[in-house]
């Protein structure tokens, strides 16, 4: 038999018992759909991490603080409320702090010195507080937490307009999301590119009101790690630096926070480093201890899914395997009858192979397409706009690429194929004269 | 006269030790081409295992089987298969069709399992069926035919890859006299007019008188082999032309 007439043949006698076929094929479509759903949405997840990652900075940077009683170090990025990307309204006699131990000069030194670190990305970051910021289109007040764009590697993804410029000589902001730019009085995103935010400092001493005029050159797309931070560029930062350690004697004047710098990832790791930290009593938050957090949650849900996939597919297997070996004894007759008129025992073989094969195929197919079109369905639900993602337009959660769908399909064919082997042995061993006597 | 099949010293023994059963002993025996073969006996004599073994159905216990002077044991499994597909048609008492499968497709088997092409191994099908006069119910199921007309369906697989011989396991056994004798006429016009070689097992000495030799056999012994007729010249030319007919077609597939 050519291999076209064994397929076919395959596919018609399948076609015999539709009922044991379908709940074959439904428990394959289910073992099938969950693993597909789960690879799609962790390709998804990976995907927005990544991003997420970039935004930080990426592999191979860290942030570094002083090591004290009460804090954690975590607590320095701001995680969580800012998934909303909501501005808070300002209301007389909020403050805004950061609470955080100072790093040394000699610590800092120190930091240019250890081995791994790349010497001149140190950045001995100068972090600046806003009392306000306030719109000259419609003159609401917002609190900002403001934050910087420490290296040039990092990478926002924006709605509108581009990245903020540190070595220009005006003052720059990119807003944190799509609501800042409507709430500040704009149609939407776009309209907000180039207009003018004022940055307002409340002098703590004179109680004056300290405004510094910014352009807003761009509009964030909503992420983990920089959403619901205003991002503001380094003239900007300075200005207001100075304003917010006016009061300050000379020696707190320079303290520093925080800083920030590149490691040469290929050969340390982030656990390298931040033990060579500790011994000069720093503490290093690299993007793993944000994202790992993030990702952890994720791999449980994931890691359920394709555990209750497998099992599903465990079932489909034993569900091949008995759907194969009673077509093998009821078909014992034309088995032997087509050893009788000439056909091999590796056709015989193949032919109930092929079979499974057909079965793992069809299932497999169906939990894809059906996973697809639901998958499609909650992306675009999410985003809708009263839907639980509709700030992160550019995060789908099920992501379908050849690449994670295919590699399901063929695996689940292979199963198919290896839980054929048994009762298609069995097929190619019949004796045609014990086959053809059977009644 | 060509031997088609010989078969020399056979034996057959089923089981094994205490539960063996010796079903053939010593069978000597040569169908010369274009023969109508009659192979008698009663229930249970070894008239099947016989023609199993003769057919390379099944393998013998002791002795040999030779197909055109050559030794079929040494041959592999593979080439048994391919010697039954291209020279042997088999009708059984029981038909055995797929019963799900169309007419058609149940005569076109042997010729899809010899790598025919869809068109020719149709062509042919519908040749074979023209033979056995049921080219109307040709898209119709198997098992929604009478009894004498699945016969005719098997006669029709079993002539569609022009056999060589045709093996016939009590052909009528399992219809009334009426369409029995239907069935025997087509089966002795294919080996007068085609030439065909017959091996014809039966109990019916009705259907054995037709035949130009009868083998009869007991508790797996011949205990006669005569040669009724001698009209085997004329079927033996036939049988000439008809075999140079079907290589000429067997090359044309190739
Ligand atoms: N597979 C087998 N195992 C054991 N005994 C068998 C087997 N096949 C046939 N026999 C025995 O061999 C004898 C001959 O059988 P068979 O050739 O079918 O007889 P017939 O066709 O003449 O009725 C019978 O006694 C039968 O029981
Ligand atoms: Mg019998």
């Amino acid at each position: 038999m050519k291999l076209l007439d064994i397929i076919t043949t395959a596919n018609h006698n399948l076609m015999r018992n539709k009922t044991r076929t379908i709940l074959t094929i439904l428990a394959i479509f289910i073992g099938s759909f969950c693993i597909v759903t789960t690879s799609a949405s962790q390709a998804g997840i990976n995907k927005f991490l990544d991003d997420q990652t970039s935004a930080f900075g990426g592999e191979g940077l860290i942030q570094m603080y002083a090591k004290s009683d009460d804090n954690n170090g975590v607590s320095a990025i701001s995680m969580g409320s800012s998934f909303t990307g909501k501005p808070t309204k300002y209301t007389d006699g909020d403050k805004n702090e950061m609470g955080l131990k100072a790093i040394t000069p000699e610590q800092i030194e120190k930091v240019k010195e250890m081995p791994g670190i790349l010497k001149d990305t140190v950045l001995d970051g100068k972090f600046s507080t806003v009392t306000y910021v306030e719109s000259t289109k419609n003159g609401e007040k917002f609190t900002a937490s403001l934050n910087l764009m420490t290296n040039k590697s990092v990478h926002f993804e924006l709605l509108a307009g581009r990245m903020i410029d540190n070595d220009s000589s005006e003052n720059e902001l990119m807003l944190p999301s799509k609501e800042w730019a409507t709430d500040l009085g704009y149609a939407d995103e776009n309209e907000a590119i180039g207009k003018t935010l004022n940055f307002v400092w409340s002098d703590p001493v004179t109680k004056e009101l300290i405004t510094f005029p910014a352009k807003i050159v761009g509009v964030q797309a909503p992420s983990v790690i920089s959403g619901g931070n205003v991002i503001i560029n380094t003239p900007l930062n300075l200005k207001l630096y100075e304003e917010n350690t006016k009061y300050l004697p000379s020696t707190e004047k320079d303290k520093v926070y925080t800083i920030a710098a590149e490691y040469d990832y290929n050969k340390y790791s982030a656990d390298d480093i931040k033990s060579e930290l500790d011994k000069i009593g720093l503490y290093g938050v690299d993007i793993n201890d944000i994202m790992g957090q993030v990702r952890s949650f994720f791999d449980i849900i994931i890691t359920i899914f394709t555990v209750f996939g497998y099992i599903a597919l465990l079932a489909a297997v034993i569900g091949i395997v008995n759907t194969l070996y009673m077509s093998v004894q009821e078909r014992t007759r034309e088995i032997g009858l087509m050893k009788a008129l000439g056909m091999g025992r590796s056709k015989i073989f193949m032919s109930f192979a092929v079979e499974a094969i057909m079965l793992g195929f069809w299932g497999s197919m169906l939990g894809t397409v059906v996973s697809i079109l639901i998958g499609n369905l909650v992306n675009s639900s999410a985003h809708a706009s009263d839907g639980f993602m509709q700030n992160f337009p550019t995060f789908n959660l099920v992501e379908y690429t050849p690449a994670t769908v295919i590699p399901v399909i063929v695996t689940i064919m292979i199963i198919a194929f290896i839980a054929s082997i048994l009762p298609a042995r069995k097929a190619s061993k019949k004796d045609p004269i014990n086959s053809l006597r059977y009644e | 006269m060509n031997k088609v099949i010989e078969a020399k010293n056979l034996t057959k023994i089923y089981g094994k030790k205490a539960a063996a059963f010796t079903a053939l002993k010593n069978i000597n025996l040569s169908i010369y081409e274009g023969e109508s073969v009659a192979i008698v006996g009663k229930s249970g004599s070894g008239k099947s295992t016989l023609m199993h073994i003769l057919a390379l159905l099944d393998r013998p216990t002791k002795g040999e089987i030779l197909i055109d002077g050559k030794n079929a044991s040494k041959l592999k499994n593979k080439e048994l298969n391919k010697l039954r597909n291209e020279r042997f048609g088999f009708v059984f008492q029981q038909f055995f069709m797929n019963a799900n499968d169309t007419v058609l497709e149940n005569v076109l088997l042997p010729l899809k399992i010899a790598k025919l092409g869809r068109k020719k191994r149709k062509k042919e099908a519908l040749e074979a069926l023209k033979i056995v006069d049921l080219e109307s119910k040709v898209k119709n199921k198997a098992t929604d035919l009478s009894g004498g007309q699945k016969q005719r369906v098997c006669i029709a697989r079993a002539i569609v890859n022009q056999p060589q011989v045709i093996f016939a396991d009590e052909p009528t056994g399992n219809l009334d006299s009426a369409t029995g004798d239907k069935i025997t006429d087509l089966l002795f016009d294919l080996n007068k007019k085609h030439g065909v070689t017959l091996i014809i097992v039966t109990h019916d000495e009705d259907l054995a008188k037709l035949c130009n030799r009868v083998v009869r056999i007991s508790d797996g012994k011949i205990i006669s082999d005569q040669t009724v007729r001698k009209d085997l010249k004329k079927a033996a030319s036939k049988k000439r032309e008809t075999e140079a007919a079907r290589v000429k077609k067997a090359n044309e597939r190739k």
